[in-house]
């Protein structure tokens, strides 16, 4: 894929702690084009012209907890980022989300975008299994440029 | 299961309820965050970084050899606080500082299971009167008991 082709991983910014937690059984729900564009149109000769700064993103990733050896571990370090901020790759092997300069916008020191884990639903795979899922919401703090998620 | 396993419990001052015939929804994270977005760089953040966590329960009353005397044992529960166990072998509802926490029973409703069926059926909804935390810090095993854990961890 031009993006990537690993699982979805994060790392942390600090708090809780910076570790990296890939998310290997899986599957990622993306939309990469939460559009913010403004369109600007004359009102005398109707021309239209555009401001793009970007886009926001949002990420769901659906986690096979029951196929982990210890899926109430992997449930409570989950739990551990909710409402924290950390960077996102939503391939493993391929890039994380930038700018329009393939750069960091949140600080100076080369960070790149920020997402938030902003919700975590756990579930059951179908009503009346036993096989519990995860499934964790993030987007974007800041706006980014799609085109750095494509691996040259 | 990483919640627990078995049917939903009540403590309800020294009375402890069994809902046996029960089925829960739960919804284990309603996030209670504040967003803000600048409208001049879309630039996010937040505050407020708490969640609830809200159940229903379906109870199959005709399950009952007594479905009356169960729905008056529910019934009795009506807007009273209470303490929760979505799994009764596991722990009650707990909050930051990892205390149980109480929980309303805001609403109870009956109903036949299906329009033409005499089977009574009813819905306990119970929302809880702080901030919850699933999670206390240290949290290991898989979550299965005996019953499951050598079944899985295998494979994509």
């Amino acid at each position: 894929m031009i993006i990537g082709l690993g699982v979805p991983k994060f790392t942390g910014t600090g708090d809780p702690n910076s570790s990296t937690v890939s998310l290997t059984h899986s599957v990622l729900e993306a939309s990469y084009n939460e559009s913010v564009l403004k369109t600007f149109q004359s009102v005398l000769n109707k021309e239209r012209t555009y401001a793009d700064p970007g886009a926001h993103a949002s990420f769901k990733v659906i986690i096979n907890l029951f196929k982990y050896a210890a899926p109430k571990t992997t449930a409570a370090t989950l739990y551990s980022y909710l409402f924290k901020d950390v960077i996102f790759y939503p391939y493993s092997d391929g890039a994380t989300l930038s700018d329009g300069n393939g750069k960091a916008i949140q600080n100076s020191s080369s960070v790149n975008i920020r997402c938030r884990i902003i919700n975590i639903e756990y579930a059951t795979l179908d009503p009346i299994s036993n096989q519990d899922i995860a499934v964790i919401t993030l987007q974007t703090n800041s706006l980014h440029d799609f085109s750095k998620l494509i691996q040259s | 299961m990483v919640f627990g396993e078995t049917i939903s419990k009540i403590i309800s001052g020294e009375s402890e309820i069994i809902l046996d015939h029960s089925i829960l929804d739960p919804q284990w994270i309603q996030a209670q965050t504040i967003l803000f977005e600048s409208v001049l760089t879309k630039e996010r953040s937040y505050a407020n970084d708490r969640h609830l966590s809200e159940f229903k329960v379906f109870v199959n009353l005709f399950k009952y050899d007594d479905p009356i005397a169960k729905a008056l044992e529910i019934e009795a529960l009506r807007n009273t606080d209470i303490y929760f166990y979505p799994h009764s072998d596991g722990d009650a509802m707990k909050n930051l500082y990892d205390e149980e926490v109480e929980y309303n029973v805001t609403n109870i409703e009956y109903y036949p299971l299906s329009v033409l069926a005499s089977e009574d059926v009813c819905v306990i909804t119970l929302s809880p009167i702080q901030p919850i935390r699933l999670f206390a810090s240290g949290v290991s095993g898989n979550g299965y008991g005996t019953a499951y854990g050598a079944n899985y961890g295998g494979g994509l």
